[in-house]
């Protein structure tokens, strides 16, 4: 590792990302190439394109993929970075605080309730309802002044009663089509999404992301306690209230736009934690690029593997992630030993 | 001239009194120990000063205004606050951890400017950890930990030190640097027309407080039971009333020591 990329190494992960993005747009199904599409662009006299083929299968199905993984990469990837922080645990994910499987949860009852149907977005609006409505109950758990022990009882308690309700509607599904609907929504992919749902999701995850960017020094100042970052002018818990409500944010839209894409938001910040010297503040942007740089990766790779149906992204981060995980603790195992 | 004051605080925990109507006034030039047993309420009486818990009854006064609860900006660049566990989460550089201090001082998006990084190094020397700014603080032995802490607290420069056992864990060498630097913190802005600034100290070692310290207050019970300079209130009577065990006064070398009986 270079001396640049220790120092600040979204010196490497910005290229990288922008070159994952690229990749997102030039690969897929129907083989059409950048170069197609640019010739396409220019047929059309450069004024957005008319309706040729290339083009809007870029700007319909690729662009709005490659714009969400990028959001929603970014938005697990920062989320979990911040969480870690400020609970001051490397196994934390916006999981923990019941955020992503309360946005899940609103999501299905937007599929169960037949709202879905009748309109596009209601399945995204019913995610983001469903993160938001977890942290109301959050603070109402945990209390206003949010305490790091209360959060994650009342966001493992939320967990269990969001995961409960999912099962409660699909076992309750009125036909087994909208039941595998529902299953596969849940398994987490970037496919078939709409500029609709980028427009929907960015303002959420910006918001987010800014509310989590602005903790970044009461993160750093956590790292000696609670009692400490108080003394240094943080109130703990108005960071740990703004922690939560920056996750429900980000997370919630993302799940709302793509459902549930586990591991990102656990392994990134694990992963890039050794290149900022440990410090909370300065793994975020890292981590938001970091999680945008995964979740295109294992979007485009899936993507790669041909024949349909193609594997669902949740899936493949999972799969992927969980075996990588281990080997990650095993070997901060032997280093600790 | 008082910087901080307290006035009839009330703590109760679990229906029990922790502090029963304790005042103490924290004044400009001068080291404050505060010494009791075991369970007098010394922490929470730390705690109620730095502004980090609400007392159930009575006052903290910071330049006579009330004490914001918790501390704000303003208050963080005046009043630090030197915790007794010394946990550090991550494992962070030496010089990361002392940088931390300095967050009161800059903005949420900036990292640590000239000033801030001369700060810090002026605290990494007081204390005697310059050799030890990149080593990982998570890896370091009990009493260097003990003093990158206090570093951390140094790098802020604070006006009043509230330090819950700043000296516990320390080789006598390092114990003696501690008190020493705790001291030269209190009296060296007296000499330049300010009045210098104010540390209040748990202690659990007498001999120090008697050799450092410019007033010791006593607590026992969660009350003020004396209050003055260190031969007035290290007095063997009172010690064995407060401590429950006999501890005879002896003087060394023009030095007073205290030793428990057996």
């Amino acid at each position: 590792m270079t001396v640049l990329t220790r120092r600040h190494p979204l010196a490497l992960l910005l290229p990288l990302m922008a070159a994952l993005f690229v990749a997102s747009l030039s690969l897929g199904a129907s083989g059409v190439s950048l170069a197609g599409v640019l010739a396409d662009w220019r047929a059309n006299g450069g004024t957005g394109g008319g309706g040729g083929t290339a083009w809007v299968i870029f700007t319909e199905i690729r662009l709005p993929r490659a714009l969400l993984g990028l959001l929603v990469g970014g938005a697990l990837g920062m989320a979990g970075a911040a969480l870690q922080g400020m609970l001051r645990n490397p196994l934390a994910e916006p999981a923990v605080i019941g955020v992503s499987p309360c946005a899940a949860l609103g999501a299905v009852i937007a599929f169960y309730s037949g709202f879905a149907n009748r309109f596009a977005l209601a399945l995204p609006l019913g995610g983001i309802a469903g993160a938001l409505v977890a942290v109301a109950l959050l603070f109402a758990l945990a209390g206003r002044s949010v305490g790091v022990l209360t959060l994650i009882l009342a966001g493992i308690a939320l967990s269990s009663f969001a995961g409960a309700a999912t099962s409660l509607a699909l076992s309750l599904s009125p036909n087994p089509y909208a039941l595998a609907e529902i299953v596969f929504w849940m398994m987490g992919s970037l496919a078939d999404r709409t500029m609709d749902q980028v427009y929907l999701a960015a303002p959420f995850v910006t918001a987010g992301a800014a509310l989590l960017l602005s903790v970044g020094p009461a993160l750093d100042a956590l790292s000696l306690g609670e009692d400490t970052a108080q003394s240094l002018g943080f109130p703990v818990g108005r960071v740990g209230a703004r922690v939560v409500l920056g996750t429900a944010l980000a997370v919630g839209a993302a799940v709302a736009v793509t459902g549930a894409i586990g591991f990102v938001g656990l392994v990134v910040p694990h992963l890039l934690r050794p290149l900022v010297g440990h410090q909370p503040r300065r793994l975020l942007l890292p981590s938001f690029a970091g999680g945008a740089c995964l979740v295109l990766a294992a979007d485009t790779a899936l993507r790669l593997g041909g024949p349909r149906p193609e594997l669902k992204l949740g899936v493949v981060t999972a799969l992927l992630g969980a075996p990588f995980f281990l080997g990650l603790v095993l070997s901060t195992r032997r280093n600790l030993a | 001239m008082t910087l901080l004051e307290a006035h009839d605080i009330r703590l109760v925990l679990d229906g029990r009194p922790v502090l029963d109507g304790v005042s103490l006034s924290l004044r400009a030039g001068e080291v404050c120990g505060l010494i009791g047993p075991n369970g007098a309420g010394k922490s929470s009486l730390m705690r109620i000063l730095a502004g980090l818990r609400r007392p159930d009854g009575g006052t903290v006064t910071l330049d006579g205004r009330p004490l914001p609860t918790p501390p704000d900006g303003a208050t963080a660049r005046r009043l630090a606050y030197l915790a007794q566990d010394r946990d550090i989460h991550w494992p962070l550089t030496v010089a990361a951890v002392v940088a931390l201090g300095r967050l009161p001082h800059r903005g949420p998006f900036r990292d640590n400017g000239a000033r801030d990084s001369a700060a810090v190094e002026r605290a990494l020397t007081a204390a005697d950890c310059a050799h030890l700014r990149d080593r990982v603080a998570t890896t370091l032995s009990g009493g260097e930990r003990a003093r990158v802490l206090l570093a951390r607290v140094l790098a802020g420069e604070p006006d009043i030190l509230l330090a819950d056992e700043p000296a516990a864990s320390l080789d006598p060498l390092h114990q003696v640097q501690v008190m020493a630097l705790l001291r030269r913190l209190a009296h060296d802005g007296r000499k330049g027309g300010s009045d210098g600034r104010a540390v209040l100290t748990v202690l659990h070692d007498l001999n120090a407080a008697a050799a450092w310290c410019d007033r010791v207050v006593m607590l026992h019970a969660g009350r003020v039971v004396a209050d003055g300079p260190p031969h007035a209130v290290l007095e063997p009577d009172l010690l064995r009333t407060i401590y429950g065990v006999g501890i005879a006064r002896g003087m060394v070398d023009g030095q007073p020591v205290f030793v428990p009986k057996r």
